[in-house]
This record gives C-alpha cells, structure tokens and sequence, in this order.
C-alpha cells in the first residue's frame, strides 16, 4: 500500500516538472537564432565592407578579351568600354597596393556613369564586386574624403574645381551600417593642388578657401640674394563682407635680415596650423563681432625666396609635389555597406 | 503519522521541480535579453579596422627617397617633415621626440578616439647585434590594443653624432623598425 501511494506522487511531480522544463527548452530553442541574428549579419555586411575597400584599393583590376582569352590583363581602365571585354575594376597601381592610379579612378568613375547614367545607382557596383548574392542584397556607397573626417563629420576630397573626387553609391541611410576605413596616397597631381610659387620681389598672394584644408606645405628652396633680407608671412583671414569686419592670425613668421643661412630651407606642412587658426578665429570672430564670416583666405607675402606653397582640398601632402616623384596627397578612401 | 511523512514527500519534490524549471526559464531569459552577446569574432572587428588603419598609415608616411645627395648627407632640406624619414633623422639621443610636423600628419590621418604609442627597434651592428629600442610617444595601452611595423632604412651617413643610432652602425644602412601600438579611447 505505502509502496503504490509513493509511485503515484512522484509520476505527478516528473510530469508537472517535465512539463516545465520542456516548455522553457523549446522556448529558449526558438529564441537563441534571433539573439544571434543581429551578430550574424553585422558580420556578414562588415566582410562586404571590407572586400570591396582591400579590391579598390591593394588590387590593380583585371580584364579580359572573351573572344580571346589570350589578351588579358591589370590595365582595364584602358579596355573596359571595349567589346567582349570583362573586367573587375581595381584602383591600386601595378605591384603597389595602396597608392591609387589617378587614370584608374577617373575610368572606375566614367564605368558607374556610363552603366547607371548616375553615380547614385550603385547597382553596376554590386554586381561587379559580388554584392548581390542568392539570399541578400546589400548597397554600396564609396566615398574619398580628407584625413581630417570622422563617421560624423565628413569633408568630402574635392579638386582645385570645387568637384567632389569619388562619391559612388546612393545616400546612407539612417540604419545600421558596416564602415570600413582606408588611407590611400594619390599623386600630387595638378588638378588636386592649388600651388603658388613665388618670384623674387616682394608678392603679397591670396588665396580663398574652405576650411578645413585637406593639406598644406610650403618648400623652401633657396635664396635669390643670400646677403638680402628675406621673408615668409602665412596668414589666416575671416572676414565678413557685409560689414567689412576681419580677424586674421598668423601661422608662419619668418623674418631675416640676411638669407644666408641654409637651416631655414625645406620643406614644411601648415595643415594644423592652418586649421586650427581657423577654428580659433571663427569662434573668436563670433564672440567679438555677434555675426559669421563669409570670405576665408589665406595671404602669403614672400620676398628673396624661391618657394612654393601648396593647398589641397583633397587630403594631406607629403613630399615635395614639385620635383619629387614620390610626393603623394593622402585622403580616406571609406567604404560603407548596408542590406538592401 | 504514516500518511503526515507521505504528504511532506511529495510537496517537497513538487517543488523541487517547479522551482527548477522556472529558475531555469528566468536565468535564460535574464541573460540574454539583458546583455549584448559578445562574441570573441565580435571583438576582432574593431581590431581589424584599426590595424589596417595603422598598418596604412605608416605607408603614407613613409616617403622614401629615389635619390640621395651623398655630399648634402644628411640631406635634411630634401626631406618632407611629415614623413618617417625625416621623424627618425632629426631625434636626438639625449631628447628623443618625434617632430611636430611629423606628429600632425599622423593625427591627422588617425581619428581623434585612436590613441597611440610609438617605438623604434633596431640592431646595434657594432655591439654583437643587440636589438635596442626607444619609446618616442610614451602611452600605457589598454589590453585589446593592437600593433603595427615598418622597416625604414637610413643610410650611414645620415646618422649623426646627436643620433640615438650614432654607434649602432659601420659602414651599411641601418633598418629602423617603427612599430605603432593603437587603441580606441
């Protein structure tokens, strides 16, 4: 009797238990693929994001005749518009990675407008760098833009014509997106830097701008008369034409009596100074004058010295752009991806 | 009194079981409804970015010379300020400090929430090829900081008496690692 009361109540207690713990597994079975979920696919956007910013920018492209497959190779920029030519664009020079061809990027850009008519359609971009798999679909945007942006403050790379250098891809939109980040070296070209070189009397130069500066830098050469004075004066002003009120401040003092001596040549960057002269100079003309400047400029007053100056909307400058082949402008190329 | 001690029995391991159960469902449902899950992979991510970043940057700076003027050696005029050429040839071994020019390039290409710390390394020649080092920008960083390197080569004579690599060479060039560690503030 004792025995047969016991084997009831433990069956009872198993199966109110069992029943407990099998609703909380299935429970627990069907939410743990969606705690991932969220993971998974930030994983799979970033790697997108990533892929298409290492084959612009350390891969020099592909092309190749498919009525004969013989004739192939890195320089598609000179072939993409071709017949029977396939190709993978690629930005990087031959055997360098990192250091973008300027031809290849101008093709890369003429390619977009020519397949979409637009650069806003990234759909031609998709396709070419394996953003339209079987299961999802994913948008491009690809933008070059100064060292000096951040996620939040972008300044787009423009040329010394006020055109924005490379911005593919529709707007990005305000939901979770994979950023990748790369920094690339252009060629100092000419259509990428504003440059002033100088004579040997005393030239006062001005030179409006935005801020703030992709790059700045002066290289002085030498002295025209050794036994002569000498100068170099960079200065920042803001003014505001309306009223005719100015701040200035300047970044670069360099004053002497006689030009002989050989430390004072070389070749310096101003992209700090000048920015941050800027910035302070905005702010102080707004606490000082109640209103905000609407002309930027830079003057420079040089006498006795061969000198160059040498201004990029584009990003930083290194190297002496005139006479040095490896002088380079350094910007952000970013890569951004989201899912369609 | 046979029949109180069955009672007792059977409430406890009613109990037992539904405590169990619900403690586990609770505990299960707290975890991961209140917390981002963060996986090992997940943490790589931001890693990643940041070592390419670096990785990248050091390139940019690293604008070597197609020529040098041996007679003008250290041809220091020749040299961009900004690069790591002219950053190692101007330290001075009794203040070694990376020059202003050079330090905002490099900020400049880096985001302001990436801090950083820079050393050089290289191989004393003449002292039974020591590996010795110097640490230019002296910041602690955090463990998930990352590393990144590369080799510049300076030429004998552009190593002077004020170098902290005077001594470290004879007559071949000298391969300067510059090694970058970086982390998100």
């Amino acid at each position: 009797m004792v025995v047969k009361e016991e084997k009831g109540r433990l069956s009872l207690d198993m199966l109110i238990g069992l029943s407990i713990f099998l609703f909380s597994f299935i429970f627990i079975g069907q939410f743990l693929p969606s705690v991932f979920a969220d993971t998974r696919s930030e994983i799979s956007v970033f790697s997108e994001a990533y892929k298409v910013s290492v084959l612009l920018v350390e891969d020099p492209g592909r092309w190749i005749n498919l009525d004969s497959p013989d004739e192939k190779g890195f320089h598609w920029e000179n072939e993409w518009y071709k017949n029977n030519i396939s190709y993978r664009p690629g930005l990087a020079r031959v055997g360098r990675p990192g250091f973008i061809c300027l031809q290849k990027l101008v093709e890369f850009k003429n390619a977009t407008f020519t397949n979409q008519m637009t650069y806003e359609d990234d759909s031609w971009v998709r396709d070419v760098f394996g953003l339209n798999t079987p299961d999802r679909t994913y948008h491009v945007n690809i933008t070059l833009l100064k060292p000096q942006s951040t996620a939040y403050s972008p300044y787009y790379s423009k040329d010394k014509y006020g055109n924005v250098v490379l911005a593919i891809g529709p707007p990005i939109p305000n939901k979770k997106v994979s950023r990748y980040e790369r920094v690339i070296n252009l060629p100092a070209a000419s259509d990428f830097l504003n440059v002033t070189k100088t004579n040997p009397s005393n030239e006062n130069y001005e030179v409006n701008t935005t801020f703030p500066l992709g790059g700045a830098l002066i290289v002085i050469r030498e002295s025209i008369n050794p036994s002569a004075a000498c100068w170099v004066q960079i200065k920042v002003e803001l003014e505001n034409t309306t009223s005719n009120n100015i701040l200035f401040e300047t970044i670069y003092d360099l004053n002497l009596t006689t030009c002989n001596d050989p430390s004072i040549f070389g070749i310096y960057p101003l992209t700090s100074q000048l920015n941050e002269a800027y910035e302070d100079l905005y702010e102080e003309f707004i606490d000082t004058y109640n209103e905000i400047p609407d002309t930027n400029e830079i003057t420079l007053r040089i006498k006795n010295l061969n000198c160059s100056v040498g201004l990029s909307q584009v990003g930083e400058i290194l190297g002496d752009f005139e006479t040095d082949v490896e002088a380079r402008i350094v910007a952000k190329l970013v890569v951004t991806v989201w899912e369609g | 009194m046979r029949k109180l001690f069955h009672n007792e029995e059977a409430q406890a391991f009613t109990l037992e079981g539904i405590t169990a159960a619900l403690l586990l469902l609770i505990v299960t449902y707290a975890l991961f409804e209140s917390s981002v899950v963060v996986s090992p992979i997940w943490s790589e991510y931001g890693n990643i970015q940041l070592k390419q970043k670096g990785y990248d940057v050091l390139r940019s700076l690293d604008v070597h010379r197609t020529s040098l003027n041996q007679s003008a050696c250290p041809d220091l005029s020749n040299l961009s300020r900004n690069s790591l050429q002219y950053m190692l040839v101007q330290l001075n071994s009794s203040d070694p400090q990376p020059n202003s020019e050079f330090l905002n390039a490099m900020n400049a290409m880096l985001d302001p929430s990436i801090k950083k710390r820079l050393e050089v390394y290289w191989v004393n020649q003449t002292n039974n090829n020591t590996i010795q080092s110097l640490v230019l920008i002296n910041n602690t960083p955090i463990p998930d900081a990352v590393g990144v390197g590369r080799i510049i080569v300076l030429y004998p004579c552009e190593i002077t008496s004020q170098s902290p690599f005077n001594g470290s060479v004879n007559d071949t060039a000298l391969a300067v690692e510059v090694r970058m560690i970086l982390w998100y503030v």
